[in-house]
């Protein structure tokens, strides 16, 4: 703990003294000296209200009151010589009546509720010591709503604890989900039925004590938590790495929650980490590899073993030099290592267009440098002004939205800070500061679900968000003299300027997706600027594209991309092979074809089919996330580690597929340095030695996780529960007689359940579970405090901290876009749950997949002639995209915005760009 | 190939806005007086109820839309507000509505004889209207008039120390009163 010695304070709990934090409330300091005090209505991220009376303790006077006062500990500060009892019958009999009355109404149906062996209300109710129901009355009922795909609803088993509401209004911002009614008679739910609208929906399963809010995709295909094979995993969706548990059973993935982790994600995941794994389960999955030999039309499936050896002789025949790898900034760092190992560092490319490419080593030189810092999610909390430039988080770093929306409250927990209220005590620290927030600028191309919070929305043109940032960067500075810049945008500056000048710990916050490397640049100029402004570090926060783009752009810092590969490549002059890591060159350049064209022979490393694969002479069916391990790097620098959940494939790692390779090459009289460490490596840990070799950010590998060899008492940590069930029928369908548990020699995690279930690792949680605490609640048996790191430190190592000034790569300028006569320009709108590949195969999210529609400025469609709902085509080069239009007026003036489509003709990856844009004639006859 | 979209995304996010059933003439133009009362808009909530609902009688879904679109809040909150007051109808209502204080004081004085005497007179149960649309009867909490117990409202009247006849007298006249 890092509390130092003048802010803790003595208190006395049924006569032993402990010391304790100044500040916080006495059940806080109970659960975190591993006392068992039951509540239902205060939760860590949420505080306390004292509403459900759960929590009741005796406080005495002094050591002589034999007496004593009953109060409740959630609404209680801790204070020197304080003196209470939890098992004073008084408070005891307390709690276990007010459980009694809870209990009253509710139906018992833990046998088909879902939340049955995970239930807070289960836990507490026995801790509490009630277990005879004396009530004889009826019970209510009430009807149950349709929330959507994602969150079921079953409202006779609650106990009216308000922390539903308390997350989704007060913490997440939502407004569609409400209590109505008053007295006895409330309800939580919607006016009308209808799908719940906030992407952070998911976590009411897990704020819920009980089973009224419950993951309807679990209900779906149920499996209880205790017989889930679980383990830690990471989630690959985007730049954030929240941490995730991740559960199966015979084969399927089943379900995904939060797994604490206190610098990233807190208790609180995105609706897309939740429900986006179904790609791992989904039929489309490549299991079999798949050869076409030249001349053949058709590839033929074939074992793993027999496509690599395939791609093995292709290595050989056309030499070393003539082979090329293309990396992916959502494959793992040691996938990504591989590859460049196995083709070189010199025929190594990412998977990134020309834009990408050089906002990748921009980010890197921008967040290295000396004065620069880059938050946590938990400490952007901290920030007490932010501005945001050319990023809509909601839709590319959900979670760091959420951070964004804790922080904007910073001014009114000062506020209250002034005149004596703790930030725990929830409900007056709102009453006490009304609607005041600290201020938040945003600055995007058209509205955005932040708007709300933020004290100033200015939409812009990427080009004008240049402007404006270079404008403010100068103004902080003193330095502005606003000529160049329009009226509408001085005064703009001027605004923000104001609403800047008092802060102590400001944060700017921008990002990949506005495709500018410039505004990367001018963030930073920013952040910079503000920081000399406060007399602290800069704080500088980068939403990346992908889950490890920036682990790639460390592999890669001279930023080779895809535009450079096909240069190289039209330049060859002998035959040459690709082999393409996770990547469909398709979505990310509009080059993709004429790439392929210059290839002898293309390779495809992956878990799902696409446009690539297809043209793809090998394919190689590889493990997704939740079958193999490997390391993300978060967009602050932090890597962190995920482990397979089950083997039942067999695991196809990529990057075992890739050692494989070499040791084939090699074989064949390859001896690159690199190829034969490469081919030396049998295990994961040969792999992650190997990385750390490379030195620099990388020195530590091998810290991120404790290796394989890691054991407690001698054991595994075990990835099933210590009462799962069924082992021996589990796959009486395959085989009556019970196989073997699969061995892991790549992780410390076992496929079994024996093994001790607590005192783990932090990175190597795969479910929290305590003795007594069955719920996810059991996390205040692992950390050190509440709300602190876990008991085993913090997982993951931050790679940038300790980094020298990374210097920017030499990279070719990106030409800036010419409009033509008629064209606009077009820039990507994003949407989380229709973005990729992977959210297209969850029929959940797909369900929640809002219309799509090209978007224009009232002014702008005017001047084009076209008007709300016209069926539009936008054409860029051949590709011609038929789709509707919205006119809406929070879009900057000049800009089509995209929308962000799997498969849609015009993607991401081939935007900004010069289009046009017609409305489609409808034929008269 | 074609993106794929979604088909049934409308059905459940379907928008609300879709369903209004607008204010009219008087409604909108008295709520407007009251929001220049506050600083933020939804501060004017329960008058616009209270004017809707003198108006129609009782708050429709429909209304309830009217009024989230008119002081910029979604449904949800404005009916959060309706539900919470029981004064505010969320279903049709009889023209006078017979609130009967079924609290502490007034059980103790007679409650249960005067629910027993009004429903059987009416011939409904506690929480419906006469076949004729003239009276409701609901359960009410404490009025606050406990010193007179038992008591009832009896369209926006109190009524006190009732007795089983009294309250079927005033519940007479009711009936008789133009619908
Ligand atoms: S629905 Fe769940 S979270 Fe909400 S009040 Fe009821 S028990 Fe509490
Ligand atoms: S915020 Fe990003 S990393 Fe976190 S759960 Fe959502 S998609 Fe995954
Ligand atoms: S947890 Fe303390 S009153 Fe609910
Ligand atoms: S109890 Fe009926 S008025 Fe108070």
């Amino acid at each position: 703990m890092n509390a130092t010695i003048d802010n803790l304070v003595t208190i006395y709990i049924d006569g032993s003294a402990y010391q304790v934090k100044a500040g916080g409330h006495l059940l806080e300091a109970c659960l975190g000296l591993a006392q068992d005090l039951p509540y239902f209505c205060w939760h860590p991220a949420l505080g306390s209200v004292g509403s459900c009376r759960q929590c009741a303790v005796q406080l005495y006077q002094d050591a002589e009151d034999q007496r004593g006062r009953m109060v409740m500990a959630c609404m209680t500060p801790v204070a020197e010589g304080m003196r209470v009892s939890l098992s004073a019958p008084m408070a005891s009999e307390f709690r276990q009546q007010c459980i009694e009355v809870t209990m009253a109404n509710h139906p018992h149906d833990c046998p088909v509720c879902e939340e049955g062996g995970e239930c807070h209300l289960q836990d507490m109710t026995l801790q509490s010591g009630h277990t005879q129901r004396r009530h004889k009355g009826h019970k209510k009922t009430y009807h149950n709503q349709d929330l959507g795909p994602c969150v079921g609803h079953e409202m006779n088993r609650c106990i009216s604890c308000y922390r539903c509401v308390r997350f989704y209004q007060d913490y997440a911002g939502g407004d569609d989900l409400v209590v109505l009614g008053s007295r006895e008679n409330v309800y939580f739910g919607r006016h009308q039925d209808g799908c719940l609208t906030s992407h952070f929906s998911g976590n009411l399963s897990e704020v819920c004590p009980t089973g009224v809010f419950y993951d309807k995709v679990v209900s779906d295909s149920y499996t209880r938590k205790w017989d889930l094979q679980s383990a830690p995993s990471i989630c690959s969706h985007c730049s954030l790495g929240c941490n995730l548990s991740v559960g199966e059973r015979q084969g399927q993935v089943k379900r995904v929650t939060n797994r604490y982790h206190s610098q990233v994600n807190g208790y609180f995941i995105c609706d897309k980490g939740r429900y986006g794994f179904a790609h791992s389960n989904s039929d489309q999955r490549l299991y079999q590899a798949q050869v076409q030999p030249l001349g053949d039309t058709e590839k033929v499936s074939c074992d793993t073993l027999h496509g690599l050896d395939y791609v093995a002789q292709i290595m050989t025949e056309l030499g070393a030099e003539n082979v090329f790898g293309l990396g992916s900034p959502r494959a793992s760092v040691e996938e990504n290592f591989a590859l460049q190992s196995l083709v070189g560092k010199a025929n190594f490319y990412a998977g990134h267009n020309a834009a990408q490419g050089v906002i990748q080593t921009q980010v890197l030189h921008q967040l290295t440098q000396p004065n620069i810092y880059t938050p946590s999610l938990k400490q952007i909390e901290q920030a007490d002004a932010i501005v945001i430039i050319g990023e809509d988080l909601l839709h590319t770093a959900p979670r760091m939205a959420l951070s964004v929306r804790q922080a904007s409250r910073n001014l009114g927990f000062a506020k209250a800070a002034a005149i004596g209220i703790p930030k725990w005590q929830d409900e007056p620290v709102r009453i006490h500061t009304q609607n005041q927030l600290s201020p938040v600028i945003s600055v995007t191309s058209a509205a955005t679900d932040l708007d709300d919070i933020s004290s100033q929305c200015i939409h812009l043109a990427p080009s004008d968000m240049c402007n404006f940032a270079g404008a403010l960067a100068s103004a902080v500075e003193g330095q502005f003299d606003g000529s160049g810049l329009s009226a509408e945008l001085n005064e703009q500056v001027q605004h923000s300027l104001a609403l800047l000048a008092g802060a102590k710990r400001p944060l700017v916050i921008s990002g990949a997706s506005s495709q500018s490397p410039e505004l990367i640049d001018l963030a930073a100029q920013l952040a910079l600027a503000l920081g000399r402004q406060s007399g602290s570090e800069a704080w500088l926060s980068y939403a990346l594209e992908a889950a490890n783009s920036m682990g790639l752009g460390l592999l890669n810092k001279d930023a080779k991309h895809m535009d450079d590969l096909a240069l190289r490549l039209q330049q060859q002059t002998t035959p040459s092979a690709l082999i393409v890591l996770q990547t469909d060159l398709f979505s990310l350049s509009t080059q993709a074809q004429a790439l392929c064209e210059n290839l002898r022979h293309l390779v495809v490393l992956d878990q799902l089919p696409s446009a690539t694969s297809e043209h793809a002479d090998v394919v190689i069916a590889c493990a997704s996330v939740f079958e193999t391990e490997g390391t993300y790097v978060n967009n602050e620098g932090r890597a962190q580690r995920f482990f397979s959940v089950h083997d039942k494939l067999g695991r196809p790692d990529a990057w075992r597929s890739l050692t494989h390779l070499a040791t084939m090459v090699t074989q064949a009289g390859h001896r690159s340095d690199t190829i034969t460490q490469l081919a030396s490596c049998t295990k994961f840990d040969d792999l992650c030695d190997l990385v750390s070799q490379q030195g620099g950010e990388f020195a530590h590998w091998c810290d991120v996780a404790p290796s394989a060899g890691f054991r407690i008492a001698g054991m595994k940590v075990p990835r099933q529960t210590h009462r799962a069930s069924g082992r021996t029928s589990l796959y009486a369908d395959e085989n009556v007689s019970e196989a073997k548990q699969p061995e892991d020699v790549d992780s410390a995690l076992g496929f079994t359940m024996e093994g001790t279930p607590i005192n783990k690792p932090s990175a190597l949680i795969p479910q929290v579970w305590s003795p007594g605490w069955n719920s996810n609640e059991a996390i205040n048996k692992f950390q050190q405090e509440i709300n602190g790191p876990l008991k085993g430190g913090e997982a993951g190592v931050r790679l940038l901290d300790t980094s020298p000034s990374l210097p920017l790569a030499e990279v070719a300028v990106i030409p800036s876009i010419t409009l033509g006569a008629g064209q606009i320009l077009a820039h990507t709108q994003n949407h989380l749950f229709a973005s990729d590949r992977v959210s297209s195969l969850s029929s959940a999210l797909k369900q929640r997949n809002t219309a799509i529609s090209a978007r224009l400025h009232p002014d702008t469609a005017a001047i084009m002639g076209l008007v709300d709902g016209d069926e539009v085509c936008v054409a860029l080069a051949q590709t011609q995209w038929l789709l509707p239009l919205t006119v809406d007026a929070s879009v900057a003036v000049d800009l089509l915005l995209l929308p962000n489509q799997y498969q849609a003709p015009i993607s991401a990856g081939h935007l900004p760009a010069a289009v046009s844009l017609s409305a489609v004639t409808q034929e008269v006859n | 190939m074609t993106p794929i979209i979604a088909t049934d995304a409308a059905a459940h996010c379907a928008d609300w806005r879709l369903q209004i059933e607008p204010l009219n003439e008087y409604e909108e133009t008295a709520i407007a007086a009251e929001i220049t009362h506050y600083p933020q808009p939804q501060a004017a909530t329960i008058e616009a109820l209270k004017i809707v609902q003198q108006q129609q009688g009782w708050v429709s879904d429909g209304k309830i839309k009217a009024i989230a679109q008119r002081l910029h809040m979604s449904p949800d909150e404005v009916d959060s507000v309706a539900t919470f007051y029981n004064k505010i109808y969320r279903q049709p209502v009889g023209t006078t509505v017979i609130s009967l204080c079924d609290s502490v004081s007034c059980w103790i004085m007679g409650y249960q004889g005067l629910a027993q005497a009004l429903t059987q007179e009416l011939n409904i149960a506690l929480g419906e209207t006469t076949a004729d649309g003239a009276v409701t009867i609901l359960p009410t909490p404490c009025l606050g008039a406990c010193d007179h117990a038992p008591v009832a409202m009896v369209g926006d009247q109190r009524a006190h120390k009732l007795t089983p006849s009294s309250l079927i007298e005033l519940a007479r006249l009711a009936q008789e009163q133009p619908l």
